[in-house]
């Protein structure tokens, strides 16, 4: 522990290098993820797309379940296979995209779906269009779920981006990798606690995010 | 105007719950569907705003079949109010108020002071009200919105569904008599859903009485009262004396006003 410390002080340029880059990548694979997991969840909550709802809800259930390594891996076959860059940032963003996912779709969808009926009936007696009802009813009655399911997303892809040093990515992974190699039990200390924190930090920063994305009247006083 | 011609709804799963309805709503009629639970006057309501398809029979509005005006239009063009519920609690009062001009693309300043003017009209100072959200208001505070948002574009028609439903009796008593009050200001033509005869006898210029999915009378309060025109209609009004009494003197009261 105190060597750990006693790293951190020597050495605070690496430290707050590998700290930059875990922020970027994860800073990328969130946006992405966000923008694709609510768009696609809220895709799947319309008519008659009940059975594209169960098989999407399906694949990200066994993304998630699939160990971060064995996708790792599976992502550098594919990306090598279409001539692509099969390591470091490129097909680390992609897993982490993919492991967001799950999380940010299943309440994206949910909570759209649990919408109170009666609210919805009561937007379309308004005379509002489908595309009125999503906007103005159902998304902002919405949005506490699916903060939620963008913290947990969030949370997620912090930790998992550690692994992610693995195919050349950088980030905080690298000296955890390089403690186990060497064991150097302050470059594993160093480097898993910086995550933790990372986590922490932006989890506070999202609940900020999250008080002021809520509809006021639906906040509990 | 609003007539009613041999309009029948069987709902996919085969229940009939609407059968050959044919009646008519003159313009700036209050009339009220009235009946016991299940007999369809929800329904009958829900298809004159086409929120439900009708599956038999027309529905016209001012002289024009409504199944050949856009639905959205049409919903614009007619206050809907149900019970507490239908606020969303996400806007704000004024927002809630204003939610039908905003679909209509009425300017900001005139949604503003049309919503004030609707505040005033239900008796909540707009001032104290028009930034509050349901969740902050009382039971009878949020019914005077829901007619007040009803009310928002100024449309002809008023489509009401229990709407002083889910409140205490004294609370109830006083909506009623404001609403009246109301209606002798801005003469809309009103669909009443409720199954509370008194709350019928009280409120409508006629009253249709309907059972299993029929039309069994349609006519005026005293009409009911005094000129039933079978069993049922007799038996529905009169069936225990104090009733017949209570009934008769709120029938009484509407006349002499
Ligand atoms: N979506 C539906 N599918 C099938 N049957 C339905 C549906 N909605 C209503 N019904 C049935 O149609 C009949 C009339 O229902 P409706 O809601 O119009 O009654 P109501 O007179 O408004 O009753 P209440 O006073 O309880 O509100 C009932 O038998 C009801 O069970
Ligand atoms: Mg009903």
């Amino acid at each position: 522990m105190l060597e750990a410390w006693e790293y951190v002080i020597n050495h605070p340029e690496k430290l707050a290098g590998w700290t930059l880059d875990h922020l970027q990548i994860t800073f990328v694979a969130i946006v992405i993820a966000v923008i694709l997991g609510v768009a696609l969840g809220v895709y799947i909550t319309g008519k008659g797309k009940e059975h594209i709802a169960d098989i999407v809800l399906y694949i990200a259930d066994i993304a998630m379940t699939t160990p971060s390594l064995a996708l790792f891996g599976f992502l550098m076959l594919i990306l090598s296979s279409i001539g692509l860059r099969a390591i470091g940032f490129l097909p680390a963003v992609i897993a982490l995209i993919i492991y967001g996912q799950l999380p940010i779709l299943r309440n994206t969808y949910t909570a759209i779906r649990e919408v109170d009926p009666a609210m919805i009936e009561a937007g379309r007696a308004m005379g509002m269009t489908e595309k009125q009802v999503l906007f103005k009813v159902k998304l902002p009655l919405a949005v506490p779920v699916i903060m939620a399911g963008l913290r947990n997303a969030i949370v997620l892809i912090i930790g998992i981006a550690a692994i992610a040093a693995m195919i050349g990515a950088g980030g905080l992974g690298v000296p955890i990798w390089r403690g186990l190699r060497n064991a150097r039990m302050d470059l594993i200390i160093v480097g898993g606690v910086s995550v933790s924190i990372l986590a922490l930090l932006v989890d506070a920063l999202m609940s900020r995010v999250e008080q002021w994305v809520t509809p006021k009247g639906l906040k509990t006083r | 105007m609003i007539r009613l011609d041999n309009v029948t709804k069987v709902y996919p799963d085969g229940t009939e719950a609407v059968k050959e309805m044919s009646f008519e709503v003159g313009k700036g009629e209050f009339c009220v569907l009235l009946g016991t639970s299940g007999c369809g006057k929800t329904t009958t309501m829900k298809m004159i705003n086409r929120l439900i398809s009708i599956t038999g029979g027309n529905i016209y509005i001012d002289g024009v079949d409504n199944a050949k005006i856009d639905e959205n239009e049409l919903r614009r063009s007619i206050g809907y109010a149900i019970q507490e519920i239908g606020l969303f609690p996400h806007m704000t009062v004024g927002q809630n108020i204003e939610t039908v001009p905003v679909l209509k693309g009425w300017p900001k300043a005139q949604r503003k002071e049309r919503a004030e003017q609707l505040l005033e009209l239900v008796g909540m100072a707009p001032r104290e009200f028009i930034g509050k959200y349901p969740s902050e208001l009382s039971g009878g505070q949020r019914q005077r919105v829901g007619v007040a948002r009803a009310l928002g574009a100024d449309p002809p028609v008023l489509l009401m569904d229990e709407p002083f439903g889910a409140i205490d009796p004294i609370t109830r008593t006083k909506l009623q008599d404001e609403f009246l009050n109301i209606q002798q200001e801005i003469k809309k033509t009103i669909i009443f859903v409720t199954h509370d005869i008194f709350e019928a006898i009280k409120m409508g210029d006629k009253i249709v009485l309907m059972k299993d999915g029929r039309l069994v009378q349609y006519d005026t309060p005293a009409n009911l009262l005094y000129k039933p025109e079978n069993k049922f209609v007799e038996n529905f009004f009169g069936a225990d004396q104090a009733i017949k009494k209570a009934l008769e003197e709120i029938s009484k009261r509407r006349q002499s006003e």
